[in-house]
């Protein structure tokens, strides 16, 4: 060892909180959402039952909010993944000179906290907002829009959150694509749409995958968006989550509701990576 | 050659338009945080700062806004010097488990920052332990560890090893020729781990929604409740010196480090 | 075939002027290779003629037709990029087929062709395999297959062997000669290697600087350097400064540093010029000063050997001439008896006709 801390000591502190302040909680989670439900009770027990499971997946009313979410959450995946190509594309096509500044106007919105953007788009949104102001102030409609509160508005308000995530697996992509591949494709006769569409994009799957495992994921488990632009009824697991735990003190169903939206997530991950790996294999190199 | 121009003033079209619905929420909140009417109407009726005023003024603005920053503070600086032995473990060590604890380290990130939040209330109020304000610390220790790994061992992968060598054929030994060599070598590594640790906890929402209590709230969380129930412009105020905060700091962040790098790891 | 043709064309990279009022003809079916260092310019060329690089100012014609404008899709080229550039999602018969794909050829017209150029490069067996799986020898084939099996007006290549092993370098550019000879299709190759291009060409263009200093054959190129730079990159590397003493239509007489050689006539130059003399390296016999006695028809300098390196066939002296200037010397390993040794007093010598003489 050349080092006279041996590497393990040093990562050990590390992987102790982490282990201990996520990994050890969340087993803990787990085993409670098999405690039978108590509201008020916090302490884990020995019982264990599936009632609160069963709870869940018997009654069509939670069937349809995890509907609900994983719509939400699928339409919102499914717009980021057009456009995020889109901006992708452009942020890797752009001039060295402008790249830095399409890369800040894409990106920076990550860094504001999400309680700002989502109150943005209250603004823009509203009654009062922007878009009803020119709807209204050019004539087209008379009556302000409602606009806010609406799955549309909740889904619009996802989008931009997690849109500059999409980008961003996709540029890395698009960047270890050799250059010369699109040129070479270009001499042999290809026009830029066929160029884009069978060779860029086929070579940047990889990123665009990526991206979308990580929006869906996000997209499950997003309080704040859903609760300020879908209203406090919004329908939504993560209300339901938070209903549970601060209001209805039932922690027991809440756990459950958490392990669900764990493994929908997982489970739609697992699964987009499977398929892709499964045709992609044969030609990634390493 | 007219089809293939067409075909480019249109994705040039796609993607303003994009920029505009990127930056349009943002813009609207600065407009809107300026009018001098209390409803947030466009356009403003009038300019005033007095929302500016007002959010200063308002008693859980300001104490959201320190209980934030120090929060951002102290999990920075409590994480970074565990987030940077790790990355040195990392570099150095060769185990065969390697993987895993690189998935361990990546975890915090991949698990939702709700249930992550939750996971810390339920064990720690099982322990007995109901104190927001060390609920918070671990909660966003926790946010910060994983980002200034990744940074740091970005850092250390893209320094030449021969370095550490170099120095120790001249006589250092391995101690010294770290902190002498290596370490200000990555410091900018380290630097743009902190300084986006420190504005992702400032900005954080998922976390800190279980782990706040009615004496401790962080600003973001603060400026949400005020949401549910009011809708004045002093709300526009705030979020827009938020903005100008994290604006500023990620053009830091662009030139130092580049965001790119940052957010995708490598 | 076609015929390609460059007028006072001129390429930029921004501010930088890349290619700088070059004028070539590459004929119909023959081999033609732009030679120089990194940067002086044939890359650029290369990708203008493909249309890569937009032309600043200036022609460039294939079989009379202006291409300026038309872009390098529209072309008809084949080209073959520095990184092979092969579509890593596609098999190697997808690959190749690419451009027949593009030019809406029937598929089944497709499959045979693609066959018949796969059987030609010899890689018909590996037609379902990935380019990832492949080693670097069959993708230098994959991408000339997938270039030439549109039947291109012109092939180009863009230093095509430059990542390769010396043995798989050679047998790659034995296998472009024959192969291009063949089918008798225009090429346009761009490399440093002075090796390469004498072993490749029917013509060859020197350039430096966005500038082509000589156009002409291979052998042409290497025996009669229009220029210095064009010397010295072919391999005449001795440059000695002298003054011209006398010079007619047979010969001239030259001082350098206190020794009169004699040199091939030179036109144009007045008497008293200062001048310099260039002699390759091969060319130039070392004679231990003792034993002088050199014959009237060698040019003959005295100095004193510095350094002797050996190289298996032959032997490098580093010879320390008395005026001050440094002559190189390669020799075939069992030219003489003795060795020798560094510090002899020599004399180097070389006959009047292996001399250029340039503009110092």
């Amino acid at each position: 060892m050349r080092h006279p801390t041996p590497a393990a000591l040093l990562v050990l502190p590390a992987c102790i909180l982490v282990a201990a302040c996520l990994i050890l909680p969340l087993a803990f989670v787990l085993a409670f959402s098999f405690n039978p439900a108590r509201p008020g009770e916090i302490e884990l027990t020995g019982e264990l039952t599936i009632a609160n499971y069963w709870r869940f997946f018997a009654s069509p009313f939670y069937w349809k909010i995890l509907g609900k979410t994983v719509y939400l959450s699928a339409t919102t995946t499914a717009i980021c993944a057009a456009f995020g190509t889109v901006l992708a594309l452009a942020i890797w096509r752009a001039p060295a000179s402008r790249r830095g500044l399409i890369v800040i106007v894409v990106l920076s919105p990550l860094l504001v906290s999400i309680v700002t953007r989502t109150f943005g788009w209250m603004v823009v949104l509203g009654d009062n907002g922007l878009i009803n102001a020119i709807l209204i102030g050019t004539g087209i409609v008379g009556q302000p829009l409602q606009l806010m509160f609406t799955n549309s508005a909740v889904i619009v308000g996802l989008v931009h959150v997690f849109l500059p995530i999409m980008v961003l697996p996709i540029v890395t992509a698009l960047e270890r694509i050799d250059p010369a591949v699109p040129e070479a494709a270009g001499t042999l006769g290809a026009g830029p749409a066929t160029v884009a569409f069978r060779i860029v994009l086929p070579l940047a799957s990889p990123g665009l995958i990526a991206g979308i495992t990580i929006v869906f994921s996000l997209a499950m488990s997003s309080y704040v968006t859903p609760a300020l632009m879908g209203g406090p009824d919004s329908g939504v697991l993560t209300t339901l989550i938070y209903q549970q735990f601060v209001v209805t003190f039932n922690w027991q169903f809440g756990a459950v509701l958490v392990a669900i939206l764990l493994a929908t997530s997982l489970l739609a991950v697992g699964v987009t990576f499977f398929e892709f790996g499964r045709r992609s294999r044969a030609w990634m190199s390493r | 050659m007219t089809a293939d121009r067409l075909q480019h003033a249109c994705f040039s079209g796609l993607v303003w338009m994009l920029y505009v619905f990127l930056l349009a929420p943002l813009v609207c909140i600065i407009i809107v945080s300026f009018n001098s009417e209390a409803v947030q109407s466009f356009p403003p009726t009038g300019w005033s700062l007095r929302w500016y005023a007002a959010a200063l003024n308002n008693a859980g603005f300001v104490k959201g806004a320190l209980t934030s920053f120090l929060l951002a503070a102290a999990a920075t600086l409590l994480a970074t010097p565990l987030g940077v032995m790790a990355a040195v473990g990392l570099w150095n060590g060769r185990w065969r488990f390697k993987p895993i604890i690189e998935a361990l380290f990546v975890s915090p990130i991949i698990v939702p920052g709700l249930v992550s939040g939750i996971a810390l209330l339920v064990v720690l109020a099982s322990a007995g332990i109901r104190q927001a304000p060390a609920r918070l610390l671990i909660g966003h220790m926790l946010i910060v560890l994983p980002y200034v790994i990744r940074t740091t061992l970005a850092s250390l992968l893209q320094l030449d090893r021969s370095l550490q060598e170099a120095a120790e054929t001249l006589g250092a030994t391995s101690r010294q020729a770290f902190f002498k060599i290596v370490l200000p070598l990555i410091k900018p590594g380290i630097a743009a781990g902190m300084l986006f640790g420190f504005i992702l906890s400032f900005d954080d929402v998922n976390v800190s929604l279980f782990l706040v209590d009615a004496r401790t709230m962080t600003l973001p969380i603060s400026v949400m409740s005020y949401l549910q129930y009011s809708f004045d412009p002093s709300v526009a105020a705030i979020s827009s010196m938020m903005i100008a905060l994290t604006f500023t700091l990620t053009v830091v962040l662009e030139r130092w480090f580049g965001l790119k790098r940052l957010f995708a790891g490598r | 075939m076609a015929q390609v043709e460059l007028r006072n064309v001129y390429g930029h990279y921004g501010k930088a002027v890349a290619v700088n009022d070059v004028s070539l003809v590459i004929r119909s079916g023959a081999f033609v290779t732009l030679l120089g260092p990194s940067g002086c310019g044939k890359t650029s060329t290369l990708r203008i003629v493909a249309g890569l690089l937009p032309v600043s100012s200036g022609q460039v014609e294939f079989d009379g037709r202006s291409v300026n404008r038309v872009s390098s899709a529209q072309r008809n080229i084949g080209m073959v990029f520095q990184s092979l550039a092969l579509f890593p999602h596609m098999t190697v018969a997808e690959n190749v087929a690419f451009g027949l794909k593009m030019r809406k050829v029937a598929p089944a017209e497709i499959e045979s062709r693609v066959r018949r150029m796969l059987d030609i490069v010899r890689l018909g067996h590996l037609a379902d395999r990935y380019p990832a799986q492949m080693s670097g020898g069959q993708q230098q084939r994959v991408a000339l297959a997938r270039a030439l099996v549109i039947a291109p007006s012109i092939l180009i290549l863009d230093e095509p062997f430059g990542a390769l092993d010396r043995k798989l370098r050679e047998a790659m550019q034995v296998e472009l000669h024959s192969l291009t000879r063949e089918l008798g299709i225009t090429a346009l190759f761009v490399t440093h290697d002075q090796d390469e291009a004498l072993m490749l060409s029917d013509a060859i263009a020197v350039m430096n600087q966005g500038c082509v200093e000589q156009f002409g054959p291979p052998a042409e190129i290497y025996r009669a350097p229009a220029t210095r730079f064009v010397a010295d990159f072919m391999g005449m590397t001795n440059f000695l400064s002298g003054r011209l003493l006398a010079a007619d239509q047979t010969s001239s007489r030259i001082d350098i540093a206190g020794s009169v050689v004699s040199g091939p006539p030179r036109s144009a130059a007045v008497t008293g010029d200062p001048i310099t003399l260039a002699v390759r390296p091969e060319k130039v016999t070392v004679m231990p000063r003792a034993a002088s006695g050199a014959g009237s028809q060698h040019a003959a300098v005295a100095g004193k050997i510095r350094q002797v390196t050996f190289h298996g066939e032959s032997l490098r002296y580093v010879i320390d001439l008395d005026g001050g200037e440094s002559i190189v010397a390669i020799e075939p390993v069992h030219s003489r008896e003795n060795d020798l040794e560094p510090g002899t007093s020599v004399l180097a010598q070389w006959r009047s006709e292996d001399v250029f003489l340039f503009a110092p």
